[in-house]
This record gives C-alpha cells, sequence and structure tokens, in this order.
C-alpha cells in the first residue's frame, strides 16, 4: 500500500506501523519505549504523529507511531506545530520526573521548544516506565519484573520487591533500559541485580566471567545452543571460531 | 422447572399471573441501599410479624405459590427516593409512605393492607401542605419516566417468577421468532446509543460486530461503574438483574454471539450475589445454556468480578482484565467490535444499555424512538445527588431540562441555598453553571456545552461550592485512578493535581492558569486511552463557565466560596447570631467564644478556615473572609 509522510510517497506492507515505515525512508521520528526487538505498547507519546485519512482530509487526528498500523492513502505529519508541542510537554513531563536522568534533559534541549519547568518529584527516579524491561524479560522468557501499582507510584519491581526465582541475572533489563536506572553491581565473583546477587560462571578458556550461572541453566534449558556457547565467553568463542577458520585455510 | 419451548414459558407466565391477581394487594419495601442503611430490613421483618400476628397470610417476595396468602410483601431493589427512606408502596391503591419505622409496621398491617386504606398521615406533604395520596402525584416522580429502571423496584429481584410474571423473557421470545438481521434493524432504529457515556449507536456497533468474520463471538455487559457519586447501574444489577441477563441474550442471539460476560466490580457484593442467583435461575429454566428455550439457540453468561479499579470501566482495559491481564488499556486503533476479548469480535454495552434492550424488542422501535429527542431517543437514568433537596435515582426522558431535573424532580437545592453548579458524566464529564440549566439533556448537548452525559451522575452544588476544589477533587481522583501506563496521563494529571492544589493554597502564580489550560489540551491529545484524553474536562469547563473564581485565587487569593483553608478565615455576622451557642463546640481549633444568648466571637489568629462553624449555624451568621496572605 501507499502512504504519505511528511509530502515524501512511501510503500509499505498491510500490519506495519507508521514508525517502522518512517525510519525505513529515513524520516526520524523521536522514540523512547519503542525497541525494535520488542512489541510496542504506546507508553511514552514521544513519537506521536498527526494522521489524515486521505489527501483531502481536513480532520487530523494525533497518534502514537509505533502502534498505528499504516493504511492505504494515509497522510502522515510527523512535526506539525501540534505535534512538536505535544512531544514538548512529553518531555518536560519526564524531566521533572527524572531530574537526574541526563538522557532525558538532553532530548529535552535536542527539541528546542518552549519548555515548562513543571514540579520537579522530591523522590524522582531515572524510570520514565518506558516498559522496555519489562518486554524483555517477558521475551526471554522469565517473567520476573512487571510494573506494580498505579498512577505516579506505579514503578517497576519483581513480585513483592523480593528476590525471586525468576529472575536469572542475565542484566537484559539494564542492558535495555533507556535512563540507567536498573542499578547493577559486577564483580568477578557475582553480579548483583534487583537486590538479588547471582554467582558468576568463569570462562573455559580464559577464565573471565561471563554469565550468570543462572543464565547458564536458563539457556541451557532451552536447548536451542551450540555446548560451547556455555562454556567459553563470547571473545573466546570468537578466537576459537577463528582459529577452525585458519586451520580449515592450511 | 425447564421450559423447554416457548408455549412452556407462556403458560407458566399465565399460572404466575392468575396467581398475582389472585392477591388482594401488594406492599412493595425498598430494600435499595439506601433505605437498608435506613432500616429496611427491619422494616420488612416486622411487617411480617404483625401480619402474622393479626393473622394475615403474607406471600414473600417471588413466594407467589401460597394460594392462601391474599397479600403479598415483596423487597424490592432501589424504589428512588433515596433520601426518605425506607420506602413503601402500597398497590393497588399506589399509596407512598416515606421513613417508616418497625414501630409503624402494625398500623401498615391493620389499615393499608387488611383493608384498603390510604393512611393518609404518612403520606408525602408538598411545601404547600397539599397531601399526595398516591405515588404517581409525587412531584419526583410525576417527571419521570422509566424504561431501564422499569422494573427495578417493582419485581422481586431474586425471583425468576416474579419477573416473568410481569413480562419478562416476553422480548426473548420476540427476539428468538425474529432474524439477527431483524434484531440488530430494530435496535438502530430505535436510536438506542450507549448508556454508558459515549453515546455510540448500540445497532450500529452490533452490525459491525455481527459483520465481522470469526468463529466466535462475545457479549460484555459492563458494570464497573465507577463514577463518584453514580449508582445507577448498581441498582438495576441489584434491582432487576434478569432484565440484564435478557438484553444481553438477545444481543448474543443478534451477533451470533454464544458466551456472554458481565463485569462487575469486587464492591458490590450484593450484586454479584443476586446476579449470580439469577445465572443459575436461569440455567435450570433453560433461558442460558445449550437450545435456549428449545430453539437450537446456545447462550451462556459468567460473571467477571474487577478489583475496582476505574480504568478498567474503559473498554479495552476491561477486557484484558477478564482474560486475566493487568487492567490496563491498549491503545484502541483496531475497534473492539472487530478485535475485543480474546481477539475476538466484541459488543461490550453498559448495564443501562442492555436493560433498555428487552423493551425496545417488545415494544418496538418506534414506541421507543417516540421518547427524547432525535438525536438521543428514550431515556436516561440518573443519580441526582449532592447538595438537592431529594437526592436519588432518577429516569427522564431525553432533552429534558437540567432544570426540570433538579427544581421540578429534585426540589430544588438543599436548604434553599443559591444553585450554583451541576456536575453531570463523572470525572470525565464536566461542570455546567447557573447560564447552562436549561439545556436539554441529551448527549449532544451536553458535550456541546463542554460536559458530557457520562454514565449518569449528577452532583448539584451550591453557592459553598469551589470551582477550584471541585476540579482538584476530580483531577486527584483521576491521578489515583491512572494506570499509570501512558506519560500524559500518569505524570501530566498528577502536575495538573499540583497546579490545582498551588491555587486552593495561594501560592499559584500570575500565568498558571494558562499552563494549567495548555497541559489540560495536551494531556487530552496525547494520552493514550479513554481515561487520559477525557481527564481534563472537569477542569477545562470549569474554567469555562467559572473563570473568574480561578482568577481570583491566583491573583486575589481569595475563594469566595469559603472552600479553601489558606485562603479562608471564617467570622460571625453580630446581626443575625442569636448566641445559640452551636458554633464553639464544633470548633476542632477551639476558636470561637461567646457567653449563651450573647454574639460569639471567631478569633481570626486561630481560624483554620475549615467551615465546621459555618456548617453547624442555624442563622446564617458565619461569613467566610478573605484570609488574605501575604504577597508571594
Amino acid at each position: 500500500m501507499q502512504l504519505v509522510i511528511d509530502g515524501i510517497p512511501c510503500t509499505a506492507e498491510s500490519g506495519e506501523t507508521i514508525l517502522q515505515v518512517a525510519r525505513r525512508n529515513r524520516i526520524d521520528i523521536p522514540t523512547l519505549c519503542h525497541h525494535d526487538a520488542l512489541e510496542g505498547v504506546g507508553a511514552c507519546r514521544l513519537c506521536v504523529v498527526a494522521v489524515r485519512a486521505h489527501a483531502e482530509a481536513v480532520d487530523a487526528q494525533v497518534v502514537a507511531s509505533c502502534m498505528y498500523a499504516v493504511k492505504d492513502g494515509l497522510q502522515v505529519d510527523t512535526a506539525t506545530p501540534e505535534v512538536r508541542r505535544l512531544r514538548q510537554t512529553v518531555l518536560d513531563l519526564l524531566a521533572a520526573r527524572c531530574p537526574d536522568a541526563p538522557e532525558i534533559q538532553a532530548l529535552r534541549e535536542r527539541m528546542g521548544g518552549d519548555a515548562i519547568d513543571y514540579a520537579p518529584a522530591v523522590d524522582g527516579s531515572k524510570c520514565i516506565m518506558c516498559y522496555r524491561c519489562v518486554r524483555a524479560c517477558e521475551a526471554i522468557g522469565c517473567n520476573a519484573i512487571a510494573a506494580v501499582n498505579r498512577g505516579p507510584q506505579k514503578e517497576i519491581a519483581p513480585p513483592f520487591f523480593d528476590a525471586t526465582q525468576r529472575c536469572i541475572g542475565c542484566g537484559t533489563c539494564a542492558a535495555i533500559c533507556p535512563t540507567g536506572h536498573i542499578a547493577v553491581t559486577e564483580t568477578p565473583q557475582y553480579r548483583e541485580i534487583w537486590s538479588q546477587r547471582f554467582a558468576m560462571a568463569q570462562c573455559a578458556g580464559c577464565g573471565a566471567p561471563f554469565m550468570t550461572e543462572a543464565t547458564r541453566e536458563h539457556l541451557a534449558g532451552l536447548g536451542k545452543l551450540k555446548p560451547d556457547y556455555f562454556t567459553h565467553c563470547a571473545a573466546c568463542r570468537q578466537r576459537d571460531a577463528a582459529a577452525r577458520f585458519v586451520r580449515v585455510g592450511t | 422447572m425447564k421450559l423447554t419451548s416457548v408455549d412452556m414459558l407462556a403458560q407458566r407466565r399465565e399460572t404466575l399471573v392468575q396467581r398475582t391477581a389472585a392477591l388482594a394487594r401488594e406492599v412493595r419495601v425498598c430494600a435499595g441501599t439506601a433505605c437498608v442503611a435506613a432500616g429496611a430490613g427491619k422494616l420488612s421483618d416486622a411487617i411480617q410479624r404483625e401480619a402474622a400476628a393479626q393473622g394475615l397470610v403474607l406471600a414473600v417476595d417471588g413466594d407467589a405459590a401460597d394460594v392462601e396468602a391474599t397479600v403479598r410483601l415483596v423487597n424490592t431493589g432501589c424504589q428512588g427516593l433515596c433520601q426518605a427512606g425506607p420506602l413503601v408502596r402500597v398497590l393497588p391503591q399506589d399509596a407512598f409512605y416515606c421513613g417508616v419505622r418497625p414501630k409503624q409496621a402494625a398500623r401498615l398491617v391493620s389499615e393499608a393492607l387488611q383493608n384498603n386504606a390510604v393512611i393518609a398521615d404518612w403520606c408525602a406533604v408538598s411545601p404547600q401542605g397539599q397531601r399526595y395520596a398516591t405515588r404517581a402525584e409525587v412531584p419526583f416522580y410525576r417527571h419521570q419516566q422509566p424504561i431501564a429502571l422499569e422494573g427495578c423496584g417493582a419485581v422481586a429481584p431474586e425471583s425468576l417468577d416474579d419477573y416473568i410474571a410481569h413480562g419478562g423473557f416476553a422480548a426473548l421470545v420476540r427476539a428468538l421468532e425474529m432474524s439477527p438481521e431483524d434484531i440488530v434493524q430494530t435496535v438502530e432504529d430505535a436510536g438506542l446509543r450507549g448508556r454508558g457515556g459515549g453515546g455510540f449507536s448500540t445497532g450500529r456497533k452490533w452490525r459491525i460486530a455481527a459483520s465481522a468474520s470469526a468463529s466466535e463471538r462475545y457479549v460484555i455487559c459492563n458494570g464497573d461503574e465507577g463514577d463518584p457519586g453514580a449508582f445507577m447501574d448498581c441498582a438495576i444489577m441489584e434491582g432487576d438483574p434478569f432484565r440484564i441477563i435478557e438484553g444481553m441474550t438477545i444481543a448474543a442471539r443478534a451477533i451470533g454471539a454464544q458466551q456472554g460476560f458481565i463485569y462487575v466490580r469486587h464492591e458490590y457484593p450484593k450484586a454479584v450475589a443476586r446476579l449470580d442467583k439469577a445465572i443459575v435461575a436461569c440455567r435450570e429454566a433453560g433461558l442460558l445454556g445449550a437450545g435456549i428455550l428449545g430453539a437450537g439457540f446456545d447462550f451462556d453468561v459468567e460473571i467477571a468480578r474487577g478489583g475496582g479499579a476505574f480504568v478498567c470501566g474503559e473498554s479495552t482495559a476491561l477486557m484484558r482484565s477478564i482474560e486475566g491481564l493487568v487492567g490496563e488499556p491498549r491503545a484502541n486503533y483496531v475497534r473492539s467490535v472487530q478485535e475485543g476479548l480474546y481477539g475476538q469480535p466484541t459488543v461490550l454495552n453498559n448495564v443501562e444499555t442492555f436493560a433498555c434492550v428487552p423493551a425496545i424488542i417488545a415494544r418496538g422501535a418506534a414506541w421507543f424512538a417516540a421518547t427524547g429527542t432525535p438525536g438521543s431517543p428514550g431515556t436516561k437514568a440518573f443519580c441526582l445527588v449532592g447538595k438537592v433537596a431529594h437526592t436519588g435515582l432518577i429516569e427522564v426522558p431525553m432533552g429534558t431540562t437540567l432544570r426540570q431535573v433538579i427544581f421540578d424532580i429534585g426540589g430544588g437545592v438543599l436548604d434553599g441555598r443559591p444553585f450554583k453548579a451541576v456536575q453531570t458524566g463523572g470525572p470525565s464529564g464536566g461542570c455546567l453553571g447557573e447560564a447552562q440549566l436549561d439545556l436539554p439533556v441529551d448527549f449532544d448537548a451536553l458535550t456541546a456545552a463542554g460536559s458530557m452525559m457520562g454514565s449518569g451522575g449528577m452532583i448539584v452544588m451550591d453557592d459553598r461550592t469551589c470551582m477550584v476544589d471541585v476540579a482538584h477533587y476530580y483531577l486527584s481522583f483521576l491521578q489515583s485512578e491512572s494506570c499509570g501506563r501512558c506519560v500524559p496521563c500518569r505524570e501530566g494529571v498528577a502536575q495538573f493535581c499540583h497546579l490545582l492544589d498551588t491555587m486552593r493554597r495561594g501560592t499559584a502564580k500570575p500565568g498558571d492558569l494558562d499552563r494549567a489550560i495548555r497541559l489540560a489540551q495536551d494531556i487530552a491529545q496525547a494520552s493514550l486511552c479513554g481515561l487520559g484524553k477525557s481527564a481534563p474536562n472537569p477542569f477545562l469547563s470549569a474554567v469555562t463557565h467559572f473563570r473568574a473564581e480561578f482568577e481570583a485565587h491566583i491573583n486575589d487569593r481569595t475563594c469566595s466560596a469559603g472552600v479553601c483553608r489558606d485562603l479562608t478565615v471564617f467570622a460571625i455576622d453580630a446581626q443575625n447570631c442569636t448566641g445559640c451557642g452551636l458554633c464553639a463546640p464544633a470548633c476542632p481549633a477551639d476558636a470561637i467564644a461567646g457567653a449563651p444568648k450573647q454574639v460569639h466571637v471567631i478569633d481570626a489568629q486561630k481560624c483554620t478556615g475549615c467551615g465546621a462553624c459555618r456548617t453547624v449555624c442555624r442563622d446564617d451568621a458565619v461569613r467566610a473572609l478573605p484570609r488574605n496572605l501575604p504577597c508571594n
């Protein structure tokens, strides 16, 4: 199907979102909660765009481009004054919630609109409730964390804010967090995350800690990876593979 | 007894109607929540004891089978005039008594039930001293026209037999004779619009669901009534549960669904229990389950209990909740009539909407459309609450003006104080002022005025209500009920609350009103679901109609209503004070001094502005004055 984004004609498949089509055509739409590997949630509302059903349509509707499935003939404007204002408001609100998150402050400065300073949260964390960590944990198959409570009290936590056997200490949640909110302590012996300590497995090649024992068990249980994945770190596996290539060549 | 054919149902009704006709009188004791709180349960027991003592055989509730009985006692659902309970209605005289106490049972039995007498000195009296011999004359009821509430307050809520005797399931029989397409067409022709507040055409909704290609379809009844001050759906679920099941079954027949859900909040235990009993009774009678009335049509209903989250009244959150997921909305770019519960086409209507369906099918589209306005046919139930003389549950034709509702039915503002505003539509609705009183109540007129129909809460406010405080109340309600998924609603509403709070406290700065209005517009546009999109309505409508009051809070630091404590001190008007001494003990700050029968004085330094003295004063002698905060 055909649609027009910022005056640029684009081709799209049924089921694609506006955001997917826009990015493929190098049209920039800022996002925070979106991640290409995860299903959309439409939580941050930074990716809002104005849509009209067809070229002659007058009434524009503001939608989240990460969730809105494209339709034939759709007219999309990614930077109307209204859309820019809404994005500014979203960032102003997040800046007040997370005064210590430099990523939010940087995005806000880049926006360059009339910023409003709202009352900063006294107990502000860096969490913007984008659900990336929750969705990643779900995708991995652990479901160890979720959003708890409602409204401004909402936060991400393991069940009952306590240690949970579902967590394998893989650290994906921390790696995917856009603001660095999730605290991780790394030592050669253990990794601490969500107030839980996980023993590290040492690489059979170089002896470096490369994944938690619990992660190793979880991944081995899936039965989809080669045995050396659980014994050697990525660097050693790479070196071994290279050595094999060399032997084949000689 | 299982009813395996339409004829069996007709025979059953015939038998029941004959038995009822053999009874000389029927006394209906309101067992709605307010009346029970006022002692209706004890009254009902007392009537039964007295009847036994006086040798009068009573048939109680659905127990019409007692052929020796000459009088029937029905503990009904809400009869409407909640203010004046316990309510008693005696038929066929149609006598109506308010505030009946258990000790009055003896006289009720001997005069009104043993004989046909109307107990004149118990009847309601108009302000002019006119006695209302029948309920139909009472102004509260005179202007009403019940359709959805027709059975509520009339039938015995737990008796399937009584519902059938009152014509129940006749509409289902009619629907079984019609083609699904004809049912949809009838509902569409009737012009029925969603009573939950959205006002979407019910017939069109059913048509989309019926035409969607899918193997399964669902019917959901939304009983997650959460607006502060609203209890219409609760009253229908408690007072006439079979009507909802009949309405849902007709909808299922029309769209081809086999499974229905009634989503009820856990805080309505009586509604859950009554619906549960009704579903079991219907299954046993062959009115739910496989092969309903032997017509080769299967449909069953389950109850899904909600935890009481306001956001679960939003359709997508409600469906997720039924699926066992966290009750958070999803972006509804795909409509749930096409892809709803478990990804299947789903018709979700509100309790009141389903309660209108049997009447439309039984009496026809033209009959329904003849009431109300062309754009909003039919009637609408409202909960008339707040500072109004007669609070209660009412149902009026669409197009009735707010003035008629508040003054003719509601008897005007409580204690004769001046009217200030009326809030309609709950936290998604808005406040309308005196200038809007002649507005006809229908979906489009209320929306155009910046409020909305909502599910039907109607809160009357007098001159001692501060609109800034009201807006803050609704926004703080929404703040704690926001699911927290999207930024504009979670963070925006919280900031909004903060802005309104600074206005209440006299710390707002010039320009804050414009800032609040911009934030309101942004929240409305950028939020994910209906809760966020409509969250600013109570504020925006209040600013539209009461802008000066907001400006006075910000610029002059005054609250003319004397509600915002940081801006108010109270003083006693020596002209009016009779020295009755009521105010001094009511003051929590011990700020009032005065000898008996002497003018009392409030120490402005000690006064916390709570207004307790003004509330208890019977002589209108307490005045709210500006506290005159220093400029900041």
